[in-house]
Parts: C-alpha cells; sequence; structure tokens
C-alpha cells in the first residue's frame, strides 16, 4: 500500500512538472521555433546540394524550396504575438519596431520566391538563393533575436 | 622618525617615478618601417582580413559607406562604452594626418601620435602580431577611403579606467608578441596569422580576467558577451564539433551546419571573410580544429 501511495506520489509529481513544463511554453512560440526548424531543415537540403555533400537533384531541391515559399506565406503576426518574448531569444525590438521586423520578413519572402522560382534549375542556381536567404536569416537575427 | 619620514617620501617618489616610466606608452622603434612601401590593393585585403571598417564605419551603414570610417560604433564592456573614433582619411576628425609610422605605434603598440595609450577595445594586442609589411599595405589602402568631418566622441568610462595611464599597467601585464598555438603547417601558420592576428578572434571568444587580460588556457575557450547579452562561443574541440568544411562554410556563409544562422557582430566578421580567398577560410578551420581543450599548459603562455 505505501508504495503504491510512493508510486503514485512520483508519478503525478512527474506528470505535474511535466504540465508545468510544458505549459511554459506559450503555443505561438512553440509554433514559431517548429517553423524555424522547418526552415534549417528545407535551407540544409539545399546546403547540402550546393556544398557538394549530396548530390543535386532537382526535385529534391524544387520540394525544398516550396517549403520554404510556404512558410514565407505564414504571417508572422500570428506567430510573433505581442508578449510571448518572455524566455525566448525573440528581442523586444520586434514589437518596438514592428516596421523594421516587417521589412526583415519582407527579406525572407523574397529569397524564398527566389529559391521557388530558381532551386530547381540546376546546382549552380543554389549559390545564389542561398545568398539571399542567408541574408535575409543574418539581418534579422542580429537586429531581432539575443545570439 | 623624520628620517623614515624622509625615506617614506623617497621611496614613493622613487615607485611613482618607475610606475610612470613602467606605464610610458611606448611606440615601435623609429626605423620599424624602414624600406618598406604600402600596396594599397594589397592593403584592401589586410583591411578585410582585419575587419577594421566593422568596428568603424558610422552605426548602420550599409553598402559603399560602409568604407566611411566615420566611427560612432558602441562597444559596451565591463569598463564601460568604447565609442569608436573616427579613423577616416580626413586630415582634422580622422587620421589623413598621420604618418605610417603614427599608424604603425597605433595599430601595433596602441599608441597615439600624441604619445598616449589607446584602450584595448582597440584590438592592437592582436595587430601587434601583423607583418609590418601588412601595415604598411593598409596604410596605403585605409589613405584612401573617404574622408569623414564626424567628430570622434570620447569614451564613456568610469574612474579608474578613464586614466589612460592605467592601460600602460594593462600593457605590461597582457601585452605579449607571442604566438600561442604552434603551427606545424603552411597552412596553419595561415589560419594562425588570421585567427591570432588580424581578424583578432581571440579577443571576443576568449574570456577576460577582472583586469581586462586573457584568462590563462582558456584560448578562445568562449565567454560572456561585453554586451551583457548572451554568450561567445567557445571555438574549443570541447564544445565545437564542426569538421573543417562545416567551420569554412560558416564563413563563408553564416549557416551552420544545422543550418541556423549566425546573428549579432560575427555577421561582420562573416561579412569580411566571404570575401576572402576559400584557402584562408580553410586555413582558420584547419587552426581551429587544432585546438586543444581548454586548460592545456602549451597555450596558457599570454
Amino acid at each position: 500500500m505505501k508504495r503504491a501511495i510512493a508510486a503514485a506520489v512520483i508519478l503525478s509529481t512527474l506528470g505535474g512538472s511535466f504540465a508545468l513544463a510544458q505549459g511554459k511554453v506559450p503555443f505561438p512560440v512553440k509554433a514559431r521555433q517548429g517553423q524555424m526548424a522547418t526552415m534549417a531543415m528545407s535551407l540544409g537540403v539545399l546546403g547540402g546540394m550546393a556544398q557538394g555533400k549530396t548530390e543535386y537533384d532537382a526535385a529534391a531541391a524544387q520540394a525544398a524550396a516550396n517549403n520554404l515559399a510556404g512558410i514565407a506565406m505564414i504571417d508572422p503576426a500570428i506567430m510573433w504575438q505581442d508578449g510571448t518574448a518572455e524566455g525566448t531569444a525573440s528581442l523586444p525590438a520586434i514589437w518596438d519596431d514592428a516596421d523594421g521586423f516587417a521589412a526583415e520578413w519582407a527579406k525572407f519572402v523574397a529569397g524564398a520566391e527566389k529559391a521557388a522560382a530558381e532551386a530547381g534549375n540546376g546546382k549552380d542556381a543554389l549559390g545564389p538563393i542561398l545568398g539571399a536567404l542567408g541574408g535575409s536569416c543574418k539581418s534579422c537575427h542580429t537586429a531581432y533575436r539575443a545570439n | 622618525m623624520r628620517r623614515i619620514l624622509m625615506l617614506l617620501v623617497l621611496a614613493a617618489v622613487i615607485g611613482a617615478g618607475i610606475g610612470l616610466w613602467l606605464t610610458r606608452a611606448s611606440g615601435l622603434s623609429g626605423d620599424a618601417f624602414a624600406g618598406l612601401t604600402g600596396d594599397a590593393t594589397r592593403g584592401k585585403a589586410v583591411f578585410t582580413a582585419a575587419g577594421c571598417a566593422s568596428c568603424h564605419y558610422a552605426p548602420k551603414a550599409e553598402g559603399e559607406a560602409k568604407l566611411v570610417l566615420a566611427g560612432g560604433q558602441r562597444f559596451a564592456s565591463d569598463f564601460g562604452t568604447f565609442i569608436a573614433p573616427n579613423i577616416s582619411s580626413d586630415a582634422t576628425h580622422g587620421i589623413g594626418g598621420w604618418s605610417l609610422q603614427d599608424f604603425g605605434n597605433a595599430v601595433m603598440r596602441g599608441v597615439s601620435p600624441e604619445g598616449k595609450h589607446y584602450y584595448p577595445a582597440f584590438p592592437y594586442g592582436s595587430y601587434a602580431k601583423m607583418e609590418r609589411q601588412d601595415v604598411a599595405d593598409l596604410w596605403a589602402f585605409v589613405q584612401t577611403l573617404p574622408a569623414s568631418d564626424t567628430p570622434s566622441q570620447p569614451h564613456e568610462i568610469g574612474f579608474p579606467f578613464s586614466i589612460r595611464r592605467s592601460v600602460g599597467g594593462w600593457k605590461l601585464l597582457f601585452f605579449n608578441e607571442d604566438w600561442i598555438m604552434d603551427a606545424a603547417t603552411p597552412e596553419l601558420e595561415r589560419g594562425r596569422y588570421l585567427v591570432e592576428a588580424l581578424a583578432h578572434c581571440g579577443e571576443c571568444h576568449t574570456p577576460r580576467n577582472a583586469l581586462g587580460g586573457f584568462e590563462s588556457g582558456q584560448w578562445l575557450a568562449g565567454a560572456p558577451n561585453p554586451s551583457g547579452q548572451g554568450t561567445i562561443p567557445a571555438l574549443t574541440p570541447n564544445a565545437l564539433t564542426w569538421d573543417a568544411a562545416e567551420i569554412a562554410y560558416y564563413l563563408e556563409s553564416g549557416f551552420t551546419p544545422e543550418f541556423d544562422s549566425a546573428g549579432g557582430h560575427m555577421v561582420a566578421v562573416i561579412e569580411n571573410f566571404a570575401k576572402l580567398p576559400a584557402e584562408d577560410r580553410a586555413a582558420v578551420a584547419a587552426y581551429v580544429k587544432a585546438l586543444p581543450e581548454p586548460g592545456v599548459a602549451e597555450v596558457s603562455g599570454y
């Protein structure tokens, strides 16, 4: 009986802290972190081919570029809702300078559209695509992400 | 009693005299650049590798404006905020009136033409290891850049660091021209020259003690960001597991192997590295891969 109670206590504590840990991360934060991870994965496909780590495959490159173009269609205002900066790398400047943040996002959109239009054109197309996309990553991360 | 007092005063005067002598600002010897002629074309590559513009262009400058070294960027630290000065070719507000010797004293010794110490936020501790020919080439190139009449702003430094003489003490303790790592191959030598001298990687990636000197045995072992936000990552093998090709690609593209991207001041560093030949990025990668774990005595001699 004692053992059962102890087990129940441990389980409920574990369950409770698990729920708490989950509850700590607001949904928009989870969503945008997943979005960033998906961006990285798709970029990785293009980057791997550009570096010659994997062989160029027009269909796979196009699919990765399409993913990026799809992500670019998500409204950043939904992902970066006000009041969701705490405990994340998102800087307050995202909300204090909404126009600047929107301009950075627009650079990514332009890069993703370029990728979707050109990624299937051969390995040599990937360098400029990655340059455009990487430029938008770096400038946005400099201004709006804690590094 | 009076005699003891006199002796004490005498000792204090001698002590102060020795202190002043030890902390004086001394530049290079007068013939440091004898026989050297600068080549501005070569100097441009030195300029890029040394990252001069990254700190000295005006805040938020873009494109061609990055070649106007008007100063004004702010660099927070534990000692206060340093504000990059105007080093454009303007004769009044910049360094247009300098000689190659003045430039060499500034870059390699942290000494101004007036014989004052510069604060080591200006990474002359790294540039001290530069080849004299590279300094001459750099000077030739810097003189070709546009002039700006933006006045330099004073640093916002608290006492006692506001006394420039205190930098003499810093130099006495920490200024060291010796290489930190051994370099067995020409590639490692080139990598060492880029990492330890020109690109001055250690200035941010090595932790510092309370007096602002590099912590012993912690070369490139990572450090808190002096801006107070986040950390500057370790490049040592205990922390950095990327292979050499991945390091070189990061320096070219800003993408990590996981395709996260660089941000912050490293973006400016990557912008410079991207302009250098691929062999230079490979040399830096080779050097980084040769780093020992932190705490190894061989690299604690600085």
